[in-house]
């Protein structure tokens, strides 16, 4: 598997805001994060992706110095902040960076503007500098004329805005969000995402965010590092790692992936001949193989909606013979699982604007440079 | 700003080294007030020389402990009558807990209130009232019942083991198991029961059935509690068991210390066997409540009533009426008692006076003993409050290395009764040299009902920082107050209604806490509760009755105001 690296795209060095260097938290026996290397660059949206108990909550929490660091050293602004080995270690409040908790943690005695001023009031801001901001900032998040309001008396949403608006009153250098729609309603989370990435890009914040909703993921962020087990996987834009992933996990993780298992039956150039069901397929996109060679087992694979669907028989290249076997509609699409010629079955999706029947015969046709190449143990 | 976390130089705050000294000289402080008084009784108990004498060493007193019949006898008698009451209350308790809870009893918020004030009622001034309603001939309610053509002599008598065990059930023994219970079945999600109706169970056969068992092991954790409780009473046994000489082991102890010369040495041992034979019972009860963990009490819970049907109105009645003794029907005759030439003669010419008063009033130890209680009731409370809230923020939230250990010596005056931790308090003070200008000052008997209300009000403070939700105060520190200025502005706001009712328990306590002062309250320190004790042991009860009416004033006031803040802030209600 390929190393993790971080700084593949480096930006220069002063636009680094947070960093981690070979950072890692031991709980007994149990490693929470194993030498992990992140970088969080001014002005971007870096989520922490990954399943739950993977370490991400834990790196987020050592960031802002909830948790401490067992090895490396984390630095925000060039300085360093925790580091075990020379014993330095700069408490959470000094930190001076925002945070958005999973439960809002809202203070119920305080109303909304209390709860908004805090941060403002630690830092000793004036009076007139601390009424001025929680006006612009509850302007900010659509919640002006609610100052009075008690906390308990606020919708989840509502919550919510607060939270974003006490993490980023006193204007800190990072924000941190740690599953911050993880208990909205769906459809209230598609909003806040939206108004999420509109706020970041208004102000400029540099942002950590940590989630396991994979689409929340890709639609929030500038980067994203997949974690698992502690470790980083991988770390990229949200279109490279969709579309390259580094490895199975990543794969697997992001999106969903059609799996053909077959073998190779040669190699020319870039481009490797796989047989698969019968068929023979032509694939020129990534290579994850160790060793591709004519007669190996492998694995080939590709994102459903890279295939390109017609009725009747499958002729020419690339292209899978199946029979559809039921069909559910699920509104704006069609769901299908279909039997392949020669055994196996996939489940796709159909548009909605075409004529589908079960029993139908269809082609799949594959490009040759959306098809990607693994070892068969890469299931 | 957004350069300020680097430019800016790091304020000064307490750092963790100075943290760590402090938070150690804490431990240090709680466990010596603690363990020193057990450490002095087990030394005590090896003297046998006679008191002020030179000291002898040897096993004389553990040999009298074990071989007197005398001791056996007030063995057996303390187990017997806690196991009796304990078995009443704990069946009274669970059904009325449940049926205030979980049921649409009429008028059942009122009765909650009803057995909060029960809970706070003294036990003096009620044996007191008890004692002039139902005490042999001249009890008032036998007077009456031999009216009646068929009744021959008086038909109840306080003055005997079943008048203990009723005194006893009539003053704090159910109420603090419904106190207990009541917000445990209210955690209960209601849809448990709701299944067992719908798959044909009775509303008694869903009790029986379903409730008891799923909340056993919290009945079992609060009986235990109640036995521990019951076998350190003192006060009751000491007045209703007098005339027929009705001993318990605490009386026993009482009476060895008391009498001339007192006999430190017995009564060394006795607390130390009392004290050695509580632990297992308590040891039984943390066992049990580990491996029993409270699995359906989640935060999301349907709560809905049972209908009682037509039954709702006579067991409401029958509650209301058991309240109406518990807590009507002694401070109304406690009253009386205070207007009447002589309790219960009402056929006298003039049977009303307002002589006792007068002369209470004039005697001028009344005015001393209402001041010292007063005093010792705000300081008690002032510096319980604050020292439980930092204990129990130590023992909570912090990382400190021995916050177990201080957790541990918090409990331990549970397991001390208290008129056995008035000895070791005793000795303490007379016996180390730094202590002797304390002693007979009013700091003894602040330092003595603090630690009798250590466990409740640090627990009591645990619990609300506990239910405080993490995050709460993490986002304080994340939003960069320091950790005192986050406790100051969002923990201790939010816990300050839980400390409050803390700081109204220990005044309460103050108030009315016999046993733990019984043997510190010295003549110009003496406070309403040892006063009381003084005259009723003297035969002086109508003077006794007046202080007791202005103990049980105190303490329900205190009740009153403790439930009215506790319920203004919904303690309890929305606690996760």
């Amino acid at each position: 598997m390929n190393q993790p690296n971080a700084s593949a795209s480096a930006s220069p060095k002063g636009d680094v805001v947070l960093r981690f260097d070979r950072v890692s938290r031991i709980f007994g026996a149990f490693a929470a994060v194993e030498e992990i290397d992140l970088e969080l660059r001014r002005g971007e949206i870096l989520t922490l992706l990954g399943p739950s108990g993977c370490g991400k909550t834990t790196t987020l929490r050592m960031a802002i110095g909830l948790e401490r660091a067992d090895r490396g050293r984390i630095s925000y602004l060039g300085a360093t902040v925790d580091c075990p080995a020379e014993k330095t270690f700069v408490s959470p409040e000094r930190r001076e960076m925002g945070m958005v908790f999973q439960s809002y943690a809202i203070w119920p005695h305080m109303n909304v503007f209390e709860n908004v001023a805090f941060p403002l009031r630690t830092r000793g801001a004036d009076k007139p500098v601390v009424t001025s901001k929680v006006k612009e900032f509850l302007d900010i998040v659509g919640l002006s004329g609610f100052e009075n309001r008690s906390g308990m008396q606020l919708s989840g949403g509502q919550q919510q805005r607060v939270a974003v608006a006490r993490g980023l009153v006193a204007s800190p250098d990072v924000l941190l969000m740690d599953e911050p729609f993880s208990n909205l309603d769906a459809k209230l989370r598609d909003q806040m995402r939206v108004e999420l990435k509109l706020l970041q890009r208004r102000l400029g914040a540099s942002i950590l965010f940590v989630t396991h909703d994979q689409s929340e993921a890709l639609a929030l962020s500038d980067r994203i590092a997949v974690m698992r087990a502690g470790k980083v996987e991988q770390i990229g834009a949200p279109l490279d790692l969709y579309t390259k992933p580094n490895g199975a996990f990543v794969r697997d993780f992001l999106g969903q992936t059609i799996k053909l298992p077959g073998k190779v039956s040669g190699v020319d150039g870039a481009t490797i001949c796989a047989e698969a069901n019968g068929f023979a397929l032509a694939v020129s996109g990534m290579n994850h193989m160790k060793d591709a060679r004519a007669g190996a087992a492998c694995l080939l694979t590709i994102r459903p909606e890279e295939i390109i669907i017609v009725p009747g028989e499958a002729s020419g290249p690339n292209a899978i013979s199946a029979t559809i076997r039921t069909l559910l509609f699920l509104g704006q699409q069609y769901e299908a699982v279909v039997d392949m010629k020669g055994g196996g079955e996939l489940l796709i999706h159909l548009p909605r604007l075409a004529d589908w029947r079960e029993g139908q015969q269809i082609a799949l046709q594959c490009p040759a440079e959306r098809l990607q190449i693994w070892d068969a143990e890469d299931k | 700003m957004s350069a300020g976390f680097a430019a800016r130089p790091a304020p000064r705050r307490f750092s963790s080294e100075v943290r760590l000294v402090m938070m150690t000289a804490l431990l240090a402080v709680v466990g010596f007030l603690v363990v020193y008084p057990l450490f002095s009784l087990a030394l005590t108990s090896f003297q046998v020389n006679d008191f002020g004498r030179d000291t002898i060493w040897g096993i004389g007193n553990w040999e009298k402990v074990f071989t007197q019949q005398r001791i056996g006898r007030a063995i057996w008698n303390t187990i017997t009558l806690s196991v009796t009451r304990q078995g009443i209350s704990i069946v009274l308790g669970v059904l009325i807990a449940w049926l205030i809870a979980r049921s649409n009893l009429p008028g059942r918020k009122v009765m909650e209130v009803g057995f909060w004030i029960a809970l706070f009622m003294p036990a003096l001034p009620v044996t007191l009232g008890w004692v002039f309603l139902i005490a042999g001939r001249s009890g008032i309610l036998n007077k009456a019942l031999n009216e009646l053509p068929f009744v021959d002599g008086p038909v109840f008598n306080a003055y005997s083991w079943w008048g203990i065990v009723w005194v006893h059930l009539m003053t704090s023994t159910i109420a603090v198991k419904v106190f207990l219970l009541v917000p445990a079945f209210k955690a209960m999600d209601s849809s448990l029961e709701e299944a067992a109706r719908a798959s044909g169970a009775t509303l008694w056969g869903t009790l029986r059935q379903i409730v008891v068992p799923i909340m056993l092991p919290t009945i079992l954790v609060v009986a235990l509690i109640g036995l521990v409780r019951a076998m350190q009473a003192f006060e009751v046994e000491l007045i209703l068991g007098a005339p027929r000489s009705i001993d318990v082991y605490s009386t026993i102890i009482f009476r060895s210390m008391t009498q001339e010369p007192p006999l430190h040495g017995v009564a060394s041992s006795l607390s130390i066997t009392f004290f050695l034979s509580i632990i297992p019972l308590v040891l039984l009860q943390q066992w049990y409540s580990n491996r029993h963990q409270y699995a359906v009490i989640s935060g999301k819970f349907q709560h809905r009533t049972q209908d009682l049907g037509a039954l709702k109105w006579p067991l409401a009645a029958m509650i209301w009426s058991l309240l109406f003794m518990m807590t009507v029907v002694p401070f109304v005759c406690l009253l009386l008692a205070t207007f009447m030439k002589l309790f219960g003669m009402f056929d006298m010419a003039n049977p009303w006076t307002t002589d006792h008063w007068v002369n209470a009033l004039a005697r001028g130890d009344i005015p001393r003993a209402l001041w010292n209680s007063l005093r010792l009731g705000f300081m008690a409370a002032l510096f319980g409050m604050i020292a439980f809230t930092t204990i129990a923020y130590v023992t909570t939230k912090t990382q400190f290395w021995a916050r177990k250990a201080l957790d541990f010596f918090t409990w331990m005056p549970t397991l001390v009764p208290g008129l056995v931790l008035s000895l070791g308090l005793l000795q303490m003070f007379t016996g180390v040299q730094a202590f002797r200008p304390v002693y007979g000052t009013i700091t003894v008997l602040i330092v003595a009902i603090l630690i009798s209300t250590v466990t409740i009000g640090t627990q009591m403070i645990r619990g609300s920082l506990r239910n405080l939700g993490r995050e709460l105060e993490e986002a304080g520190w994340a939003a960069g107050g320091s950790r005192f200025y986050t406790f100051r502005r969002v923990v201790l706001p939010l816990i300050a209604p839980t400390v409050a009712v803390i700081g109204l328990e220990i005044f309460a306590t103050a108030n009315s806490a016999v046993g733990i002062v019984a043997l510190l309250g010295t003549g110009s320190t003496q406070p309403l509760s040892i006063l009381q004790l003084v005259l009723l042991d003297s035969g002086k009860f109508e003077s006794g009755a007046v202080v007791g009416v202005v103990i049980m004033v105190l303490t329900i006031t205190s009740a009153l105001l403790a439930r009215y803040i506790g319920n203004r802030a919904g303690l309890g209600r929305h606690a996760a």
